[in-house]
């Protein structure tokens, strides 16, 4: 099934409003909107045509404003999450997006429907700083406990110092 | 060396002392088993037969650092590790000597710029005796640190008093002029360092199908 299918079915499956194709230059994308994003995805892995039972990954992005060069507007700023589903039985890869305004980034989480969720939204919360709402266990993965800030993030300002290890750079490169 | 260290009066008898513990110190230097990334896969090529570190001395690691003398920090150590590596430091006996093994632990490496979470050089928080640059280093490049730090040690008062004279680094230096390991235009004629020669057949050849 390819993701225009898919879109085409889940409009038949009730899933109108909020739920659109996104065409990149190589590939497509389920985009869909934060308050339905984990109905939609409860839907993915249990609907007959669709039965994404191997969640990939989770993952999430941080974009800045964008502008062309007549000042139109052609990215707003904020965040994305990406979850990229598989199914075993029914052989496709389906993607799908969800928009996330930057000043409440927020989503529910998945974990209660693939295991695997569980670490991959711990990581995305350390890197990116995306709150999953219903995680039993947000505390960051990677980075250690006590951690400021989201290194992912646009607007990460680097640490110069971490509980008494330092971390700044002592001379600039030397230009070849 | 407890209560006479380096208290003694500087004369002739003392310093062959001094010279005999040196030797001693050098001639045996047991690295802590640790590895940290990448690095840690050519610390390994160095301890096996190939390079076999057990020629200087250094070849016997240690699974702990109650019994080590030499912490070679092979990977790139961020400020989640850098505790664990400080607590390790803490925990070795005196003498102790540290080497900074790799791009990363001599300065960042690659991430140097971008590396948020990556110590700048792992003389930040412990005091480093060599640096060996590379990444990863070759392992001739470990065994010529390890030969530095050798005539570091020898160079060392333990008994006497006074300054201590500068290492005599000829032979395995690679500055102009000297011969070093990772001199380029020495390697190759090398016949310590260069390739062993090819295994021949040491079974009649024929005989099956």
């Amino acid at each position: 099934m390819t993701t225009a299918e898919a879109v085409e079915q889940l409009k038949k499956d009730g899933f109108g409003d909020g739920v659109e194709l996104w065409k990149g230059p190589k590939d497509e994308t389920i985009v869909v909107a934060r308050d339905r994003a984990k109905k939609l995805l409860a839907h993915l892995r249990d609907g007959r045509a669709f039965a994404c039972d191997l969640l990939v990954m989770v993952t999430g992005t941080h974009m800045t404003e964008k502008k062309d060069a007549k000042g139109v507007l052609v990215r707003e700023a904020g965040f994305e999450v990406v979850w990229h589903l598989r199914s075993v039985t029914q052989h496709h890869l389906i993607a799908v997006k969800c928009k996330l305004p930057p000043d409440d980034p927020r989503v529910d989480s998945v974990s209660d429907l693939w295991a695997a969720a569980d670490w991959h939204e711990r990581e995305t919360w350390d890197l990116v700083g995306i709150r999953f709402t219903g995680h039993p266990n947000l505390r960051r993965i990677l980075l250690p406990e006590g951690w400021e800030g989201h290194p992912l993030r646009k607007d990460y300002a680097y640490p110069k110092e971490f509980q008494g290890i330092n971390l700044e750079v002592d001379a600039p490169w030397p230009t070849p | 060396m407890g209560l006479f260290e380096r208290s003694l009066p500087d004369v002739h008898f003392l310093k062959l002392a001094d010279d005999l513990v040196n030797w001693g110190r050098s001639s045996s230097l047991w690295p802590m088993t640790f590895g940290i990334a990448c690095c840690a896969i050519e610390m390994m090529a160095v301890g096996a037969s190939k390079f076999d570190l057990d020629r200087f001395g250094a070849g016997a690691f240690r699974a702990t650092p109650r019994q080590a003398d030499l912490m070679i920090v092979a990977g790139t150590v961020n400020a989640k590790m850098a505790h664990v590596v400080k607590r390790l430091y803490d925990q070795m006996p005196e003498p102790k000597y540290v080497m900074a093994m790799g791009a990363c632990t001599v300065g960042g490496g690659p991430y140097w710029k971008y590396g948020y979470n990556v110590v700048k050089g792992i003389d930040k928080f412990v005091p480093v005796d060599v640096h060996v640059p590379g990444c990863p280093p070759r392992p001739e490049a470990i065994i010529e640190g390890i030969r530095f730090l050798q005539r570091k040690i020898m160079a060392k008062r333990v008994l006497r008093d006074g300054a201590e004279a500068k290492p005599d680094f000829t032979g395995i230096s690679v500055s102009p002029g000297t011969v070093g390991i990772l001199d380029p235009t020495v390697r190759p004629t090398s016949t310590v360092y260069a390739p062993p020669p090819p295994v021949v057949a040491a079974v009649p050849t024929g005989g099956h199908a």
